[in-house]
């Protein structure tokens, strides 16, 4: 109730603004952050693959299996973060009633970015690629920005939805 | 709008979550911030770079300087804020008003 007495006093008279903002409002925003981290997860899931094959492994690949689980948790908790920083500093009302499905999609992109890194299954890193994809189109789409599928010219050479940029 | 040193500042971004949504509200004494100001006390500070922002006191270094930091791991972290000094601060914040 003092909320909305302060909110009605502060039409009137304009209080000051302090700013608790998280970063710079730089406006730079691009999902290919969260494409190339859901990609190298999909690499890293393949040389794990590739490793299994080895059993039993020496001190050598023992190492480099803790370092590549290491960094598929790394690439997992970042397709996260960039997500949730274009959802959450980007998106706004236009583009959730444009996008109806915006909501839905990040969060299944949040279940199946920990269910990726819970597990060395190609197929789950694949689904999230299809969805991150997905988000990627939105959001070119949002800036009016037409965009193109493309296999990526290195490995895991999957499919990427990349904006058509004019030179 | 100043009352006997007392004023009511709007608050915007995410930074302070939970402790301060974003829109909120904040009463916010002047003179208080000649009292010492002490680790997790919330302040309002006239940044170089960045303006007039609202932090939370993170520590007190040795020469006095005052270093801020966010209530939240996508805040700016306490290094990129840098250290400030008491004459930049405006005031502490008393009570914050949610939605």
């Amino acid at each position: 109730m003092l909320y909305h007495l302060i909110e009605k006093l502060d039409r009137k008279v304009n209080f000051g603004t302090a700013a608790a903002h998280c970063d710079i409002p730089c406006k730079i925003y691009d999902p290919i952050s969260a494409q190339i981290a859901v990609l190298t997860m999909i690499r890293l899931v393949d040389l794990l693959n590739d490793l299994a094959e080895k059993m039993p492994l020496n001190l050598d690949q023992q190492a480099q299996f803790l370092r590549l689980v290491a960094q598929k948790e790394l690439h997992g908790s970042k397709v996260k973060e960039e997500i949730s920083v274009i959802w959450g500093d980007y998106i706004k009302e236009p583009q959730l009633e444009n996008y109806p499905e915006l909501h839905r999609l990040v969060h299944n992109i949040m279940m199946e970015s920990s269910k990726a890194k819970q597990s060395v299954d190609k197929e789950i890193t694949l689904s999230l690629l299809t969805k991150v994809n997905r988000f990627a189109e939105i959001f070119w789409q949002s800036k009016g920005q037409l965009t193109f599928v493309a296999q990526c010219p290195y490995p895991p050479e999957q499919p990427v939805v990349y904006p058509v940029l004019n030179s | 709008m100043t009352f006997l040193g007392f004023k009511i500042w709007k608050v915007t971004g995410h930074s302070m979550f939970p402790r301060i949504p974003n829109y909120s509200f904040v009463l916010v004494c002047t003179w208080l911030k000649h009292l010492r100001i002490k680790p997790e006390q919330m302040i309002l500070v006239h940044h170089r770079q960045y303006g007039v922002i609202i932090k939370t006191v993170a520590l007190i270094d040795g020469n006095g300087f005052i270093w801020c930091k966010g209530e939240n791991l996508s805040s700016l972290a306490v290094e990129q804020l840098g250290p400030v000094s008491k004459n930049q601060v405006i005031g502490r914040v008393l009570s914050v008003f949610k939605k």
